[in-house]
């Protein structure tokens, strides 16, 4: 059995289960739970970031063969908005005809720069444009800007190996810099490589790895008052991937094309009949995606801005992020901190209780009735009604243990009419651990035999007959209200808990949300507030496309 | 406007400015508050500009700056020490290295490091000498309609310089 996190073979049937029927007639299928990993570091409080004026935006342009390598791209390096200078770059090994159909482009156009700007369009080799733009990017800590940023910076790479330091490990380490010596590229371990971990299709880890001999500037940390180098400090860049961005910001995946759209670029993405050939017209196709990016920034970091919160704008992974940092505005710190001694073994059996998001759809291709419902707000909701606000202001947060019999009882008596009662919903604060015996649970499974990927799907659940005393798993108790009312019937407890919240943080303050909507965590529910100011806020979208429901 | 010239090289300017003031950090001259990071001296301790250490040892606090770059021509012109640093030396950063360095002695060159010299340094004598006086009138024009009114000059000597027509 595992408490807190690993593997567990579990029956997993999409059947009912049957007195007559032995669920170990089911195929076993093992399930994974999330695991409580002890010995993370204490994330230090961030001091406030200024955002740097500067941005390098660039895309790159492939061959359309399995090796997408870099044929050629551009640039633009804009300070406060205003682009200064604007270039093409091209891969080492392009054709000759490619080459001069670039330097015909760039004799013949203009740089779409300001008055101030460079007015001839730059043309570099991939090299050059390393050695220069990027390492005066690196050097004066701009923004680095791409759409999806992984695939750019990695078509500039001129090799690339397997990352190995935390919190990279597994990912790509890519070398940018190199030097010709004897007939052969060499790695110039005297600049940074790049390192990327995707995290999924929308977001990735990415940094500067340290370098040998760094200059004494580059050991300055951002928020330094002395400007002294510190020994140890290495910048990790300021990588901004816009696709991650308008994710935090929107929680809809976008496109570069659907993300100027949502936010009224006025220069939006626009489209080639063919990719791969290297013509004036390609050329303009990647130079209009740049300034669609470079525009896209600034209305991104413009929206991210009207958030008061302390979070850089680079590491904004996604919406919960976004959240969070409201927390820390709102003067909540993490359980840990304002609770260190908590029970870790309690953290450990509410983690492998916890699943996220889950969409399914368990009659295919067959017409039947169906009852359209739509949820508002449906977190938020369930939080609210939970009353879980003053779990989230608590000073404290008391385990009490010891409650199977009281989780039994309230089980035998509940009816689905009591949850129409919200008073039922602020007792259901408890997990509890049970031998699932074709209860209707949550479970986290390889459900798909050719993906393969994780899946969480809520199937009848069987621990293995055979063994069901080491198979208990953790739920939460809203999780077992649900199989207890689909199947009429009580599941096995072994043991539960009940969390209680005391007191209440004296570091609370007030924030608005989007600086227009004010929040007091003392005295209001802030999930309430987001249900019920969600539809007259100005919608995040120009042209009013927003405003998802789940 | 804004006097702007077009630039060369603004990645590697922006380097310049922005490392320069990381290495300054958030420090000032603690007796003048001087904050341009090139005209502060590094590793000052207290915090201190090329003026006021000059002023503290007794010596000039200009500089005579080659305005074409000394490779170029010899002609200097005297320039506040702190303006050197944070201005001028960094307007020349901005030139071509050849054009700067001249190494060979090329005529073409040096004629281009006069040119760019002259209108760097007309920039800064515009910026400097001239500039401020308007913002100084617009600020005295305020303080004279709290003080007396929007028509503040009908009635004064300063009637006759009021553009012709206005009412």
């Amino acid at each position: 059995m595992v408490q807190n996190g690993g593997l567990a073979h579990l029956s997993n049937s999409l059947h009912p289960r049957d007195q007559n029927e032995s669920a170990t007639e089911s195929e076993p299928l093992p399930i994974a739970v999330r695991v409580y990993p002890e010995g993370g570091k204490q994330k230090s409080e961030a001091s406030p970031w200024q955002c740097p004026d500067a941005m390098l935006v660039f895309d790159t342009e492939t061959r359309i063969d399995q090796t997408q390598r870099l044929t050629f791209g551009s640039f633009r390096f804009l300070v406060a908005g205003r682009c200064l200078e604007e270039g093409l770059f091209y891969g080492a090994d392009l054709p000759d005809k490619d080459y001069q159909t670039l330097e015909r482009y760039v004799a013949s156009h203009p740089a779409g720069t300001v008055e101030s700007g460079v007015q001839k369009l730059a043309f570099l080799s991939r090299r050059e444009f390393i050695d220069k733009i990027f390492h005066d990017a690196y050097k004066a800590q701009f923004l680095l800007v791409a759409f999806n940023f992984p695939f750019d910076i990695s078509r500039l790479a001129w090799k690339f190996g397997t990352a190995r330091r935390q919190p990279f490990t597994g990912g790509f380490s890519l070398e940018l810099w190199s030097y010709p010596a004897n007939g052969q590229e060499h790695t110039n371990r005297f600049r940074p490589s790049v390192r990327i971990k995707q995290i999924d299709s929308k977001r990735a880890l990415k940094g500067f790895a340290g370098r040998k001999g760094a200059d004494d500037e580059d050991r300055i940390p951002d928020d330094s008052e002395t400007g002294e180098p510190e020994e140890g400090y290495t910048f990790r860049g300021h990588f901004l991937d816009l696709r991650t961005l308008a994710f935090a910001l929107t929680d809809r995946g976008h496109t570069l094309e659907s993300a100027c759209k949502a936010f009224g670029v006025e220069h939006g993405k626009q489209r080639v009949k063919r990719h791969g050939v290297v013509t004036a017209k390609y050329i303009d196709y990647n130079r209009r995606d740049v300034l669609a990016t470079s525009e896209l920034a600034i209305k991104l970091l413009e929206e991210y801005s009207r958030h008061p919160i302390n979070l850089q704008v680079t590491k904004a992974y996604s919406p919960a992020s976004i959240g969070k940092a409201y927390l820390h505005a709102m003067g909540i710190p993490p359980v840990l901190q304002r609770q260190p001694d908590f029970p870790k073994e309690y953290l450990g059996y509410a983690t492998t209780a916890f699943f996220g998001g889950r969409t399914s759809a368990h009659i295919r291709k067959t017409t039947v009735p169906v009852v359209y419902t739509d949820f508002l707000s449906m977190y938020p909701t369930v939080n609210s009604l939970m009353d879980l606000w003053r779990f989230v202001t608590a000073k404290e947060i008391k385990v009490v243990q010891g409650c199977q019999a009281e989780i039994e009882q309230f089980l035998q008596k509940l009816t689905p009419d009591d949850l129409f009662n919200p008073v039922t919903w602020k007792s259901l604060t408890a997990f509890a651990q049970i031998i699932p015996d074709g209860d209707i649970l949550p479970s986290r499974g390889e459900y798909n035999p050719d993906t393969k990927d994780w899946q969480v799907a809520v199937n009848y659940l069987h621990a293995d007959r055979n063994n069901s005393e080491n198979q208990a798993l953790w739920f939460s108790l809203p999780d077992i209200v649900a199989s207890v009312i689909l199947t009429n019937r009580l599941p096995r407890i072994t043991s539960a808990f009940r969390l209680v919240p005391t007191g209440e943080l004296e570091s609370l303050q007030p924030t608005k949300l989007l600086n227009e909507i004010s929040v007091d965590p003392k005295n209001e529910d802030f999930f309430r507030v987001v249900i019920e100011r969600r539809d007259p806020l100005p919608k995040f979208v120009p042209n009013g496309t927003g405003n998802s429901r789940c | 406007m804004s006097i702007e010239l077009p630039r060369r090289d603004p990645s590697g300017a922006y380097r310049r400015k922005v490392t320069a003031a990381r290495r300054q950090g958030k420090k000032k001259c603690h007796k003048c508050g001087e904050a341009r990071p090139e005209a502060l001296i590094p590793k000052s301790h207290p915090v201190i500009c090329a003026k006021c250490k000059r002023e503290s040892l007794g010596h000039s606090t200009t500089d005579n700056h080659h305005f074409a770059g000394q490779a170029n021509h010899p002609a200097t012109v005297p320039i506040p020490v702190n303006d050197h640093r944070a201005d001028l030396n960094t307007a020349q950063l901005d030139w071509q290295e050849k054009t700067r360095k001249n190494p060979d002695g090329c005529p073409l060159l040096a004629a281009a490091g006069c040119i760019r010299g002259f209108v760097d340094t007309v920039i800064y004598l515009i910026k400097k000498g001239v500039l401020w006086i308007a913002e100084m009138l617009e600020s005295a024009h305020d303080w004279l309609v709290e003080q007396f009114g929007p028509k503040w000059w009908v009635g004064t000597p300063l009637e006759q310089f009021a553009p012709k027509g206005s009412k």
